[in-house]
Protein backbone atom coordinates (compact mmCIF):
# COMPACT_ATOMS: atom_id res chain seq x y z
CA UNK A 1 0.00 0.00 0.00
CA UNK A 2 1.33 3.40 -0.95
CA UNK A 3 1.77 5.56 2.08
CA UNK A 4 0.11 8.93 1.79
CA UNK A 5 2.54 11.78 2.14
CA UNK A 6 1.58 14.11 4.94
CA UNK A 7 1.20 17.68 3.76
CA UNK A 8 2.78 20.16 6.11
CA UNK A 9 0.43 22.86 7.24
CA UNK A 10 1.11 26.54 6.77
CA UNK A 11 1.70 26.89 10.45
CA UNK A 12 4.19 24.06 10.60
CA UNK A 13 6.06 25.39 7.57
CA UNK A 14 6.08 28.91 9.00
CA UNK A 15 7.41 27.74 12.35
CA UNK A 16 10.13 25.66 10.68
CA UNK A 17 11.25 28.51 8.42
CA UNK A 18 11.24 30.99 11.30
CA UNK A 19 13.26 28.61 13.47
CA UNK A 20 15.80 28.03 10.68
CA UNK A 21 16.13 31.78 10.06
CA UNK A 22 16.60 32.43 13.76
CA UNK A 23 19.30 29.77 14.10
CA UNK A 24 21.15 31.09 11.03
CA UNK A 25 20.88 34.65 12.33
CA UNK A 26 22.23 33.73 15.76
CA UNK A 27 25.13 31.78 14.25
CA UNK A 28 26.00 34.57 11.81
CA UNK A 29 25.79 37.28 14.46
CA UNK A 30 27.64 35.34 17.14
CA UNK A 31 30.40 33.69 15.11
CA UNK A 32 30.79 35.91 12.07
CA UNK A 33 29.69 39.20 13.63
CA UNK A 34 27.70 40.06 10.55
CA UNK A 35 24.02 40.33 9.58
CA UNK A 36 23.43 42.80 12.38
CA UNK A 37 19.88 44.02 12.06
CA UNK A 38 20.10 46.96 14.45
CA UNK A 39 22.74 49.71 14.71
CA UNK A 40 22.94 49.22 18.46
CA UNK A 41 24.18 45.66 17.83
CA UNK A 42 27.10 47.14 15.89
CA UNK A 43 27.77 49.52 18.78
CA UNK A 44 27.79 46.61 21.24
CA UNK A 45 30.30 44.82 19.02
CA UNK A 46 32.60 47.85 19.08
CA UNK A 47 32.24 48.05 22.86
CA UNK A 48 33.15 44.39 23.19
CA UNK A 49 36.36 45.01 21.29
CA UNK A 50 37.14 48.03 23.44
CA UNK A 51 36.62 46.10 26.65
CA UNK A 52 33.76 48.32 27.80
CA UNK A 53 30.81 46.79 29.57
CA UNK A 54 27.40 47.73 30.94
CA UNK A 55 26.90 50.78 28.78
CA UNK A 56 23.71 52.58 27.94
CA UNK A 57 22.97 54.61 24.86
CA UNK A 58 23.05 58.25 25.83
CA UNK A 59 22.46 59.90 22.47
CA UNK A 60 22.10 58.93 18.85
CA UNK A 61 22.93 61.25 16.02
CA UNK A 62 22.34 60.73 12.34
CA UNK A 63 24.89 62.28 9.98
CA UNK A 64 23.30 62.32 6.55
CA UNK A 65 26.41 63.72 4.90
CA UNK A 66 28.59 60.75 5.78
CA UNK A 67 28.60 57.27 4.23
CA UNK A 68 25.70 57.71 1.84
CA UNK A 69 23.44 58.98 4.52
CA UNK A 70 23.52 55.90 6.72
CA UNK A 71 26.05 57.00 9.33
CA UNK A 72 24.64 56.83 12.84
CA UNK A 73 26.78 58.05 15.72
CA UNK A 74 26.08 56.60 19.12
CA UNK A 75 27.21 58.08 22.37
CA UNK A 76 27.17 55.31 24.95
CA UNK A 77 28.40 55.42 28.50
CA UNK A 78 29.10 53.29 31.53
CA UNK A 79 30.28 54.47 34.95
CA UNK A 80 33.90 54.28 33.79
CA UNK A 81 33.85 55.19 30.12
CA UNK A 82 32.17 57.19 27.40
CA UNK A 83 32.28 55.88 23.86
CA UNK A 84 31.43 57.55 20.58
CA UNK A 85 30.89 54.90 17.92
CA UNK A 86 29.77 55.35 14.36
CA UNK A 87 27.87 52.66 12.54
CA UNK A 88 26.72 52.41 8.97
CA UNK A 89 24.35 50.30 6.96
CA UNK A 90 25.55 47.98 4.22
CA UNK A 91 23.99 45.18 2.23
CA UNK A 92 25.39 42.89 4.93
CA UNK A 93 23.60 44.71 7.74
CA UNK A 94 24.83 47.30 10.22
CA UNK A 95 28.54 47.49 10.84
CA UNK A 96 30.62 49.45 13.32
CA UNK A 97 33.38 51.73 12.06
CA UNK A 98 35.37 53.62 14.65
CA UNK A 99 35.06 54.13 18.35
CA UNK A 100 36.51 56.93 20.39
CA UNK A 101 36.94 55.79 23.96
CA UNK A 102 37.10 58.15 26.89
CA UNK A 103 38.44 56.75 30.14
CA UNK A 104 36.46 58.35 32.97
CA UNK A 105 38.01 56.48 35.88
CA UNK A 106 40.12 59.47 36.90
CA UNK A 107 38.50 61.91 39.26
CA UNK A 108 38.24 64.94 37.00
CA UNK A 109 35.58 67.65 36.79
CA UNK A 110 35.27 67.21 33.05
CA UNK A 111 36.11 64.41 30.64
CA UNK A 112 36.26 65.28 26.96
CA UNK A 113 37.35 63.78 23.67
CA UNK A 114 37.43 64.78 20.04
CA UNK A 115 36.68 62.63 17.01
CA UNK A 116 37.88 63.96 13.68
CA UNK A 117 36.33 62.78 10.43
CA UNK A 118 37.97 64.11 7.30
CA UNK A 119 35.58 64.29 4.38
CA UNK A 120 36.88 62.72 1.20
CA UNK A 121 35.14 63.36 -2.09
CA UNK A 122 37.16 60.68 -3.88
CA UNK A 123 40.31 60.52 -5.97
CA UNK A 124 38.75 62.10 -9.02
CA UNK A 125 37.33 65.08 -7.21
CA UNK A 126 38.97 68.44 -7.79
CA UNK A 127 38.79 69.30 -4.10
CA UNK A 128 39.32 65.85 -2.63
CA UNK A 129 39.52 66.57 1.11
CA UNK A 130 36.87 69.19 1.25
CA UNK A 131 36.24 69.51 4.95
CA UNK A 132 36.33 68.05 8.42
CA UNK A 133 33.58 66.90 10.67
CA UNK A 134 34.51 67.36 14.32
CA UNK A 135 32.75 65.69 17.20
CA UNK A 136 33.30 66.89 20.75
CA UNK A 137 31.89 64.69 23.44
CA UNK A 138 32.33 63.88 27.07
CA UNK A 139 30.98 63.80 30.58
CA UNK A 140 30.63 66.61 33.11
CA UNK A 141 31.26 65.33 36.64
CA UNK A 142 31.58 68.62 38.53
CA UNK A 143 28.13 69.95 39.40
CA UNK A 144 29.56 73.48 39.48
CA UNK A 145 30.10 73.39 35.72
CA UNK A 146 27.12 74.95 34.00
CA UNK A 147 28.45 75.47 30.50
CA UNK A 148 31.02 73.72 28.34
CA UNK A 149 32.89 75.95 25.95
CA UNK A 150 34.88 74.52 23.07
CA UNK A 151 37.73 76.69 21.85
CA UNK A 152 38.34 75.62 18.30
CA UNK A 153 41.56 76.48 16.50
CA UNK A 154 40.59 78.84 13.71
CA UNK A 155 42.83 79.63 10.74
CA UNK A 156 44.12 83.26 10.66
CA UNK A 157 41.98 84.10 7.64
CA UNK A 158 38.84 82.63 9.15
CA UNK A 159 35.75 84.69 8.36
CA UNK A 160 33.27 84.59 11.20
CA UNK A 161 29.71 83.82 10.32
CA UNK A 162 26.75 85.41 12.05
CA UNK A 163 26.58 84.45 15.71
CA UNK A 164 30.16 83.15 15.83
CA UNK A 165 32.86 84.59 18.07
CA UNK A 166 36.59 84.31 17.58
CA UNK A 167 38.79 85.00 20.58
CA UNK A 168 42.59 84.98 20.31
CA UNK A 169 42.57 82.67 17.33
CA UNK A 170 39.96 80.35 18.77
CA UNK A 171 36.44 79.99 17.52
CA UNK A 172 34.15 79.73 20.54
CA UNK A 173 31.43 77.11 20.54
CA UNK A 174 29.12 76.16 23.36
CA UNK A 175 28.29 72.50 23.80
CA UNK A 176 24.82 71.84 25.19
CA UNK A 177 24.84 69.73 28.35
CA UNK A 178 22.15 67.14 28.77
CA UNK A 179 21.36 64.73 31.56
CA UNK A 180 20.88 61.01 31.14
CA UNK A 181 20.84 58.19 33.68
CA UNK A 182 21.83 60.57 36.45
CA UNK A 183 24.94 61.93 34.72
CA UNK A 184 25.59 64.95 32.54
CA UNK A 185 27.02 64.60 29.03
CA UNK A 186 27.64 66.74 26.01
CA UNK A 187 27.94 66.05 22.31
CA UNK A 188 28.66 68.72 19.77
CA UNK A 189 29.48 68.33 16.11
CA UNK A 190 30.99 71.02 13.96
CA UNK A 191 31.67 71.06 10.27
CA UNK A 192 35.01 72.77 9.65
CA UNK A 193 35.65 73.87 6.08
CA UNK A 194 39.33 72.93 6.03
CA UNK A 195 40.74 69.41 6.32
CA UNK A 196 43.60 70.32 8.72
CA UNK A 197 42.53 67.64 11.10
CA UNK A 198 45.63 65.88 12.33
CA UNK A 199 47.42 68.62 14.23
CA UNK A 200 44.45 70.11 15.97
CA UNK A 201 44.87 71.55 19.43
CA UNK A 202 41.35 72.49 20.42
CA UNK A 203 40.63 73.32 24.00
CA UNK A 204 37.70 72.92 26.34
CA UNK A 205 36.66 75.15 29.20
CA UNK A 206 34.12 74.20 31.86
CA UNK A 207 32.50 77.30 33.28
CA UNK A 208 30.39 77.80 36.40
CA UNK A 209 27.19 79.83 36.64
CA UNK A 210 29.16 83.05 37.03
CA UNK A 211 31.05 82.35 33.81
CA UNK A 212 34.36 81.63 35.55
CA UNK A 213 36.49 78.79 34.29
CA UNK A 214 36.45 75.73 36.55
CA UNK A 215 38.72 73.63 34.38
CA UNK A 216 40.44 73.97 31.03
CA UNK A 217 42.57 71.60 29.00
CA UNK A 218 43.45 70.60 25.48
CA UNK A 219 40.95 68.08 24.19
CA UNK A 220 42.58 64.72 23.47
CA UNK A 221 41.87 63.37 20.02
CA UNK A 222 40.33 59.92 20.45
CA UNK A 223 40.08 59.05 16.79
CA UNK A 224 40.88 60.27 13.30
CA UNK A 225 39.45 58.74 10.18
CA UNK A 226 38.44 59.56 6.65
CA UNK A 227 34.89 59.18 5.42
CA UNK A 228 34.49 58.70 1.72
CA UNK A 229 31.51 60.21 0.10
CA UNK A 230 30.75 57.72 -2.62
CA UNK A 231 28.36 58.50 -5.44
CA UNK A 232 24.68 58.05 -4.78
CA UNK A 233 23.53 54.47 -5.23
CA UNK A 234 26.91 52.87 -4.57
CA UNK A 235 27.54 50.81 -1.47
CA UNK A 236 28.50 52.74 1.63
CA UNK A 237 32.23 53.25 1.51
CA UNK A 238 34.74 52.46 4.17
CA UNK A 239 37.64 54.51 5.20
CA UNK A 240 41.33 54.53 4.89
CA UNK B 1 -23.77 18.91 -10.64
CA UNK B 2 -21.18 16.16 -10.69
CA UNK B 3 -18.27 15.68 -8.28
CA UNK B 4 -15.68 17.61 -10.23
CA UNK B 5 -18.03 20.56 -10.69
CA UNK B 6 -18.72 20.55 -6.96
CA UNK B 7 -15.02 20.54 -6.18
CA UNK B 8 -14.39 23.35 -8.65
CA UNK B 9 -17.07 25.49 -7.03
CA UNK B 10 -15.66 24.89 -3.55
CA UNK B 11 -12.13 25.69 -4.72
CA UNK B 12 -13.27 28.90 -6.41
CA UNK B 13 -13.85 30.30 -2.92
CA UNK B 14 -10.41 29.34 -1.73
CA UNK B 15 -7.99 32.02 -2.77
CA UNK B 16 -4.27 32.38 -2.06
CA UNK B 17 -3.82 28.63 -1.92
CA UNK B 18 -0.71 27.04 -3.29
CA UNK B 19 -1.03 24.43 -6.02
CA UNK B 20 -0.26 21.66 -3.55
CA UNK B 21 -2.81 22.91 -1.06
CA UNK B 22 -5.43 23.16 -3.81
CA UNK B 23 -4.75 19.57 -4.89
CA UNK B 24 -4.93 18.39 -1.30
CA UNK B 25 -8.34 20.02 -0.80
CA UNK B 26 -9.61 18.54 -4.05
CA UNK B 27 -8.38 15.06 -3.09
CA UNK B 28 -9.94 15.35 0.36
CA UNK B 29 -13.32 16.34 -1.04
CA UNK B 30 -13.30 13.64 -3.72
CA UNK B 31 -12.29 11.00 -1.20
CA UNK B 32 -15.08 12.06 1.08
CA UNK B 33 -17.63 11.93 -1.73
CA UNK B 34 -16.31 8.58 -2.93
CA UNK B 35 -16.73 7.08 0.55
CA UNK B 36 -20.29 8.33 0.74
CA UNK B 37 -21.21 7.04 -2.72
CA UNK B 38 -19.73 3.64 -1.89
CA UNK B 39 -21.70 3.49 1.34
CA UNK B 40 -24.92 4.26 -0.51
CA UNK B 41 -24.13 1.70 -3.20
CA UNK B 42 -23.62 -0.87 -0.47
CA UNK B 43 -27.08 -0.04 0.83
CA UNK B 44 -28.54 -0.84 -2.58
CA UNK B 45 -28.77 2.59 -4.16
CA UNK B 46 -28.06 2.78 -7.85
CA UNK B 47 -25.14 4.87 -9.09
CA UNK B 48 -27.01 8.00 -10.19
CA UNK B 49 -29.13 8.18 -7.08
CA UNK B 50 -26.11 7.64 -4.88
CA UNK B 51 -24.31 10.50 -6.65
CA UNK B 52 -27.33 12.78 -6.30
CA UNK B 53 -27.78 12.04 -2.60
CA UNK B 54 -24.10 12.56 -1.98
CA UNK B 55 -24.10 15.96 -3.66
CA UNK B 56 -27.12 16.98 -1.62
CA UNK B 57 -25.46 15.83 1.59
CA UNK B 58 -22.27 17.76 0.88
CA UNK B 59 -24.13 21.06 1.19
CA UNK B 60 -23.81 24.42 -0.53
CA UNK B 61 -20.37 24.56 -2.22
CA UNK B 62 -20.08 28.31 -1.66
CA UNK B 63 -20.61 27.94 2.08
CA UNK B 64 -18.25 24.97 2.27
CA UNK B 65 -15.64 27.00 0.36
CA UNK B 66 -15.95 29.97 2.71
CA UNK B 67 -15.66 27.76 5.79
CA UNK B 68 -12.63 25.97 4.38
CA UNK B 69 -10.97 29.29 3.54
CA UNK B 70 -10.87 30.05 7.26
CA UNK B 71 -8.60 27.05 7.70
CA UNK B 72 -5.94 28.70 5.57
CA UNK B 73 -4.97 31.92 7.36
CA UNK B 74 -2.58 34.20 5.49
CA UNK B 75 -0.41 35.10 8.49
CA UNK B 76 1.71 31.96 8.44
CA UNK B 77 2.51 32.47 4.77
CA UNK B 78 3.82 35.93 5.67
CA UNK B 79 5.94 34.36 8.44
CA UNK B 80 7.35 31.87 5.94
CA UNK B 81 8.11 34.59 3.39
CA UNK B 82 9.82 36.88 5.89
CA UNK B 83 11.84 33.95 7.26
CA UNK B 84 13.02 32.98 3.79
CA UNK B 85 14.06 36.57 3.03
CA UNK B 86 15.94 36.64 6.34
CA UNK B 87 17.68 33.36 5.50
CA UNK B 88 18.81 34.72 2.14
CA UNK B 89 20.06 37.92 3.77
CA UNK B 90 22.02 36.01 6.42
CA UNK B 91 23.57 33.67 3.87
CA UNK B 92 24.56 36.59 1.65
CA UNK B 93 25.93 38.50 4.60
CA UNK B 94 27.91 35.50 5.80
CA UNK B 95 29.36 34.35 2.50
CA UNK B 96 29.79 37.52 0.46
CA UNK B 97 32.85 38.70 2.34
CA UNK B 98 36.16 36.85 2.47
CA UNK B 99 36.78 38.08 6.01
CA UNK B 100 33.54 36.44 7.10
CA UNK B 101 34.66 33.16 5.61
CA UNK B 102 37.91 33.45 7.58
CA UNK B 103 35.88 34.05 10.73
CA UNK B 104 34.51 30.52 10.46
CA UNK B 105 38.08 29.22 10.81
CA UNK B 106 38.78 31.60 13.68
CA UNK B 107 35.65 30.43 15.49
CA UNK B 108 36.68 26.82 15.08
CA UNK B 109 40.21 27.51 16.34
CA UNK B 110 38.84 29.38 19.31
CA UNK B 111 36.67 26.40 20.22
CA UNK B 112 39.48 23.88 19.89
CA UNK B 113 42.21 25.96 21.54
CA UNK B 114 40.18 26.76 24.61
CA UNK B 115 40.20 23.02 25.38
CA UNK B 116 43.58 22.10 23.89
CA UNK B 117 45.79 25.20 23.87
CA UNK B 118 48.64 24.93 21.38
CA UNK B 119 52.29 24.80 22.29
CA UNK B 120 54.57 27.83 21.93
CA UNK B 121 56.05 26.54 18.67
CA UNK B 122 52.60 26.40 17.04
CA UNK B 123 51.72 29.89 18.16
CA UNK B 124 55.04 31.36 17.15
CA UNK B 125 54.69 29.75 13.73
CA UNK B 126 51.38 31.57 13.30
CA UNK B 127 52.63 34.90 14.62
CA UNK B 128 52.56 37.60 11.99
CA UNK B 129 55.58 39.61 13.09
CA UNK B 130 58.37 39.53 14.03
CA UNK B 131 59.64 36.29 12.61
CA UNK B 132 62.20 34.05 14.20
CA UNK B 133 61.07 34.29 17.81
CA UNK B 134 62.23 31.34 19.85
CA UNK B 135 60.45 30.16 22.99
CA UNK B 136 62.33 30.21 26.27
CA UNK B 137 64.18 26.94 26.64
CA UNK B 138 64.29 25.42 30.09
CA UNK B 139 62.00 23.73 32.57
CA UNK B 140 58.37 23.73 31.50
CA UNK B 141 55.37 22.99 33.67
CA UNK B 142 51.71 22.77 32.67
CA UNK B 143 49.41 24.87 34.81
CA UNK B 144 45.73 25.71 34.60
CA UNK B 145 44.98 29.09 36.08
CA UNK B 146 41.84 30.87 34.88
CA UNK B 147 40.51 34.34 35.64
CA UNK B 148 37.44 36.02 34.27
CA UNK B 149 38.17 39.54 33.09
CA UNK B 150 35.05 41.30 31.95
CA UNK B 151 33.49 39.06 29.33
CA UNK B 152 36.77 37.30 28.66
CA UNK B 153 38.63 34.43 30.25
CA UNK B 154 42.37 34.55 30.76
CA UNK B 155 43.92 31.11 31.00
CA UNK B 156 47.54 30.49 31.89
CA UNK B 157 48.37 27.04 30.63
CA UNK B 158 52.14 26.77 30.71
CA UNK B 159 55.06 28.30 32.55
CA UNK B 160 58.66 27.92 31.48
CA UNK B 161 61.81 29.03 33.25
CA UNK B 162 65.05 29.08 31.38
CA UNK B 163 67.20 31.25 29.22
CA UNK B 164 66.00 33.09 26.19
CA UNK B 165 67.62 33.18 22.85
CA UNK B 166 69.58 36.43 22.55
CA UNK B 167 68.37 36.97 19.01
CA UNK B 168 64.79 36.66 20.17
CA UNK B 169 65.38 39.19 22.90
CA UNK B 170 66.88 41.55 20.37
CA UNK B 171 64.04 41.09 17.91
CA UNK B 172 61.37 41.74 20.48
CA UNK B 173 63.21 44.89 21.47
CA UNK B 174 63.29 45.97 17.88
CA UNK B 175 59.61 45.33 17.56
CA UNK B 176 58.56 47.07 20.73
CA UNK B 177 60.78 50.11 20.35
CA UNK B 178 60.00 50.65 16.70
CA UNK B 179 61.91 49.50 13.65
CA UNK B 180 63.69 52.78 13.10
CA UNK B 181 65.73 52.32 16.29
CA UNK B 182 66.06 48.62 15.81
CA UNK B 183 69.82 48.38 15.50
CA UNK B 184 70.51 50.31 18.67
CA UNK B 185 67.84 48.43 20.56
CA UNK B 186 69.21 45.11 19.40
CA UNK B 187 72.67 45.94 20.73
CA UNK B 188 71.26 47.08 24.05
CA UNK B 189 69.11 43.99 24.39
CA UNK B 190 71.92 41.63 23.54
CA UNK B 191 74.15 42.83 26.32
CA UNK B 192 71.38 43.04 28.89
CA UNK B 193 69.39 39.92 28.29
CA UNK B 194 71.70 37.28 26.94
CA UNK B 195 71.81 34.42 29.43
CA UNK B 196 69.26 36.10 31.68
CA UNK B 197 67.10 33.64 33.59
CA UNK B 198 63.60 34.26 32.25
CA UNK B 199 60.11 33.04 33.02
CA UNK B 200 57.69 32.77 30.13
CA UNK B 201 53.98 32.38 30.77
CA UNK B 202 51.88 31.00 27.93
CA UNK B 203 48.47 32.57 28.13
CA UNK B 204 45.36 32.26 26.03
CA UNK B 205 42.50 34.72 26.15
CA UNK B 206 39.03 33.97 24.87
CA UNK B 207 35.49 35.23 25.21
CA UNK B 208 33.20 33.50 27.68
CA UNK B 209 30.75 32.85 24.87
CA UNK B 210 32.32 30.92 21.98
CA UNK B 211 32.58 33.18 18.96
CA UNK B 212 32.80 36.40 20.97
CA UNK B 213 35.58 38.87 20.23
CA UNK B 214 38.40 39.34 22.70
CA UNK B 215 38.75 42.88 24.06
CA UNK B 216 41.80 44.66 22.61
CA UNK B 217 42.95 46.08 25.97
CA UNK B 218 43.52 42.55 27.21
CA UNK B 219 46.33 42.23 24.73
CA UNK B 220 47.77 45.69 25.22
CA UNK B 221 47.44 46.08 28.98
CA UNK B 222 48.52 42.67 30.22
CA UNK B 223 52.00 42.60 31.69
CA UNK B 224 54.18 40.13 33.57
CA UNK B 225 56.59 41.06 36.31
CA UNK B 226 58.89 39.32 38.72
CA UNK B 227 58.65 39.36 42.51
CA UNK B 228 60.82 42.48 42.48
CA UNK B 229 58.67 44.20 39.92
CA UNK B 230 61.08 43.64 37.00
CA UNK B 231 59.59 43.41 33.54
CA UNK B 232 61.07 42.57 30.22
CA UNK B 233 59.80 45.79 28.81
CA UNK B 234 57.32 44.65 27.49
CA UNK B 235 57.52 41.25 25.92
CA UNK B 236 54.27 40.32 24.32
CA UNK B 237 53.87 37.90 21.49
CA UNK B 238 50.65 36.46 20.30
CA UNK B 239 48.79 35.08 17.36
CA UNK B 240 46.76 38.24 17.00
CA UNK B 241 45.40 37.21 13.62
CA UNK B 242 42.52 35.49 15.39
CA UNK B 243 40.27 38.06 17.05
CA UNK B 244 38.39 35.37 18.98
CA UNK B 245 41.35 33.69 20.65
CA UNK B 246 44.70 35.10 21.49
CA UNK B 247 47.72 33.21 22.65
CA UNK B 248 50.11 35.54 24.36
CA UNK B 249 53.55 34.89 25.80
CA UNK B 250 54.64 37.14 28.58
CA UNK B 251 58.21 37.13 29.79
CA UNK B 252 59.73 38.39 32.96
CA UNK B 253 63.33 38.23 34.16
CA UNK B 254 63.61 36.09 37.29
CA UNK B 255 66.34 35.25 39.75
CA UNK B 256 67.25 31.98 41.48
CA UNK B 257 64.96 31.51 44.47
CA UNK B 258 61.95 33.25 42.93
CA UNK B 259 58.79 31.24 43.39
CA UNK B 260 56.32 33.10 41.21
CA UNK B 261 55.76 35.80 38.64
CA UNK B 262 52.72 38.06 38.51
CA UNK B 263 50.46 38.95 35.64
CA UNK B 264 48.83 42.34 35.93
CA UNK B 265 45.98 43.83 34.03
CA UNK B 266 44.36 47.23 34.52
CA UNK B 267 41.70 48.77 32.34
CA UNK B 268 38.89 51.21 33.07
CA UNK B 269 39.13 50.76 36.81
CA UNK B 270 39.30 46.97 36.67
CA UNK B 271 42.48 45.54 38.16
CA UNK B 272 43.41 41.89 37.99
CA UNK B 273 46.48 40.24 39.47
CA UNK B 274 47.41 36.63 38.83
CA UNK B 275 50.32 34.93 40.58
CA UNK B 276 51.85 32.08 38.61
CA UNK B 277 54.01 29.68 40.59
CA UNK B 278 57.32 28.87 38.93
CA UNK B 279 58.52 25.30 38.49
CA UNK B 280 60.71 24.52 41.49
CA UNK B 281 63.36 22.92 39.40
CA UNK B 282 63.68 25.84 37.02
CA UNK B 283 63.99 28.69 39.51
CA UNK B 284 66.48 27.05 41.81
Amino acid sequence: MRRKKKLSTRRRRGVRCAAAALVLLILAQNFLHTALLLPIQAVRLAEEQNGVQDTRAVRRQWEPELLNGTALFYLTASDNAVLLTDTYLTARGWQPRYSGLLDCTEDKPLHAGERIVTLDAGEDAENRYYGTHLFFYGRVDDPAIETVEIRLQAPPDYETAEGETVDQGYLLLTAPIFQKNGRRYFLLDYRAPSPDSVKRADRIVGRNAAGNGVTSFQIPVTGVNIARRTPRGAEAGGST
Amino acid sequence: MNRSEYCAQVLSHLRRLSRREREAVRAELEEHMEDRVCALLDLGYDQSLAEERTMAAMGDPAQVGREMAKQYPRGWNVVTGVSLVLCVFVMFSALSSSSNRKMIGYAWDSLVYRVFPPGPETVIAGTVSPRGIEPVSGVTEAVDIRRTIGDNVLRVYQITVGTQDSQTAAKTRIYEDGYQDGALAAEAAKSQEEGQLTAEAAVCIYHKIPGGLVAMPLFNNLTAESQRGDQQVPFRRGAVANPMMWQVFLRSPVQPGDDHITLRYAWLGERVTVDIPLPEEGAS
